[in-house]
């Protein structure tokens, strides 16, 4: 009996604390974004100005999102300012989404399909770069880019496609082997060329990574703050979302920025959508690996 | 099979990337490479008059000890986040595989949203509530625990409490969910018949669960320190590296030396620097990860 009660109470215990741990990790981890979402539903004009009272919903107001939609903030600009950006970033991250898709599937396929000379070197090689972070070459492609004149959106797709779609690459590679080449040795038979086979068959049955490619390249290029602040950030007509996002928060003049609210009311905007396309990709990644694995 | 053609197919498939990283990595890590015996910035850029300066500006980060102070600031960095990230990831891994615990997936989809809500927006928002003195930990929370309030603008140590903690926050849900899933996988057949002889937790803890985790620890461990290392955008945007360059990472050093103070010549020898201790450490993740086995 006595055994008994004490095993009951060290697991009372042991359950005590882990919702202890549990429940003070969870308000930690809510606690920021909360504290963003309440504030783009206030009144906050500045960051001194926050106080307890704001983040409790007693006045919630559209305010600040109506002022991050309509309201002209740097006076150069000839249309509401945020939405402009947001159009740009859109723009870029879906054209390195297609360039990202392009390159790492033809090389996906080469890797995995065909023979070619130093395979294994090349392919090590690639590998390598990846482990650089963008940011290592963002100085020196700034320098070139610069004398090539390519400091605009040109440059920056170029900037950011080749992280994606080299580690594109090697998943594509993983995911075509896994697929069985006979559909692709019938269809040559009966006279596809090899490019056809490419694009009708392989594609189409890689199609999990193709996705899971477009959504990578779009989330990087989206994401990005160091590589647009160097080659446009000199021109807020150019500006992107995230660069916005920055002058909003007050970073580049916290004088001149406009309300806080409305800071947190593009985070809230930008960050929702973004957490929904992490959280996909997320399990498209784990998908993607677990049928890979699944197949070894 | 592969006869000379299909060789040269395979490779016209791999061509595109090929390029893209030789022209986009490769030559601007050459050129960075140049530029760094060169004395090139703002005003001699453009003119092209910037001349050849031998290894001056290494030996200057050498004499002003630069290098040293970052080489210190980058381990404070990467191993003051890594190790309290990795140990409270596997804390909470273990509190959630608890089989009487209840409430797992509701916990586990809060958890994960830190990791989940952009990084970059995320730290917009950590940087306005870490304002000294009025910012909303400053002036709320850090009080309400009765502990001492953070000025990463004049104390070093409050800086880098404040890059750790914040990191800490962007970081652990990751953690968690890797060793969540690593735990999971371990059979529970082991546990049983532990039970079955009588051991402790303790014992069950040392004798099954380490050891059965002894690589997935070890793989988090390599690939997040590299990632750590050249982590950019905390730095960059909580601290700037400040007090003075008392929290610089080589690349958050460079960009500034580059895009603040337009030191090309400084800015390449220190991104040239920081990419040679990057391509060590990815070879040793290579070697010791033998990934390369599954894409080549």
């Amino acid at each position: 009996m006595k055994g008994r009660s004490r095993r009951l109470a060290y697991k009372a215990l042991r359950l005590g604390i882990s919702y202890l741990v549990l429940i003070v990790m969870a308000i930690w981890a809510i606690i920021p974004i909360y504290y963003v979402i309440m504030l783009s539903f206030s009144h906050v004009t500045k960051l001194l100005a926050v106080s307890i009272k704001d983040l409790v919903p007693t006045q919630v107001t559209l305010q600040a999102y109506r002022e991050l939609l309509f309201g002209r903030f740097i006076p150069s600009i000839k249309a509401p300012d945020f939405p402009l950006w947001v159009a740009h970033s859109i723009v870029l991250a879906a054209a390195t989404s297609l360039l990202s898709i392009a390159l790492a599937m033809l090389a996906g396929y080469g890797l995995s399909r065909l023979d070619m000379p130093a395979k294994k070197t090349l392919a090590t090689f690639t590998y390598i770069i990846t482990f650089l972070p963008v940011t290592a070459t963002t100085v020196p492609l700034y320098l070139l880019f610069a004398q090539l004149r390519l400091l605009n959106y040109y440059g920056l797709v170029l900037a950011y496609t080749p992280g994606t779609a080299v580690f594109a690459a090697f998943l594509a590679k993983l995911a075509i082997d896994s697929i069985p080449p006979d559909y692709e040795d019938a269809a040559m038979v009966d006279g596809l060329s090899r490019f056809g086979v490419f694009i009708r068959i392989v594609f189409r049955m890689a199609m999990p990574i193709v996705a899971l490619t477009a959504l990578l390249g779009f989330l990087g290029a989206y994401m990005d703050y160091a590589t647009a602040y160097a080659f446009i950030g000199a021109n807020s007509n150019q500006w992107t979302a995230m660069l916005g996002l920055y002058y909003l928060a007050g970073l580049y003049n916290y004088a001149s920025a406009p309300n806080y609210n409305i800071f947190a009311a593009g985070a809230v905007l930008m960050g929702i959508p973004l957490m929904a396309l992490f959280l996909v990709s997320q399990r498209m990644m784990t998908r993607a690996y677990s049928s890979l694995a699944g197949i070894k | 099979m592969s006869s000379a053609r299909d060789k040269l197919e395979g490779f016209i498939y791999f061509l595109p990337l090929f390029a893209a990283v030789l022209f986009l990595f490769l030559y601007p890590l050459l050129y960075s490479t140049y530029v760094s015996f060169t004395n090139m910035n703002l005003m001699n850029f453009f003119r092209h008059t910037y001349r050849f300066v031998g290894a001056f500006n290494y030996v200057l980060a050498l004499r002003q000890h630069y290098i040293s102070t970052l080489l210190i600031n980058e381990v404070i960095w990467t191993l003051g986040s890594l190790i309290p990230m990795m140990a409270l990831g596997f804390a909470l891994a273990l509190i959630l595989n608890q089989r009487d615990l209840r409430g797992k997936s509701f916990f586990y989809a809060i958890l994960i949203l830190p990791w989940a809500f952009p990084g970059f927006i995320s730290l917009l928002v950590w940087q306005g509530m870490w304002v000294y003195p009025y910012g909303f930990m400053n002036r709320y929370v850090l009080p309400f625990l009765h502990m001492p309030t953070i000025n990463a603008l004049q104390s070093v140590g409050d800086a880098w409490a404040e890059l750790i903690i914040t990191n800490l926050w962007l970081s652990f849900p990751y953690y968690m969910t890797v060793f969540y899933s690593g735990l999971q996988s371990i059979p529970a057949e082991l546990y049983e018949i532990a039970d079955v002889d009588g051991a402790g937790a303790l014992t069950k803890f040392l004798r099954i669960t380490v050891p059965s985790l002894r690589k997935t620890i070890a793989f988090v461990f390599i690939t997040s320190f590299v990632f750590t290392w050249n982590n950019f955008y905390p730095i960059y945007v909580l601290t700037s590296g400040g007090p003075g360059i008392s929290t610089e990472t080589f690349i958050v050093y460079a960009y500034q030396q580059a895009f603040s103070y337009s030191n090309y010549g400084v800015a390449a020898a220190l991104s040239i620097i920081s990419t040679v201790i990057t391509i060590v450490l990815a070879v040793v993740v290579m070697k010791f990860t033998g990934v390369l086995e599954g894409i080549t």
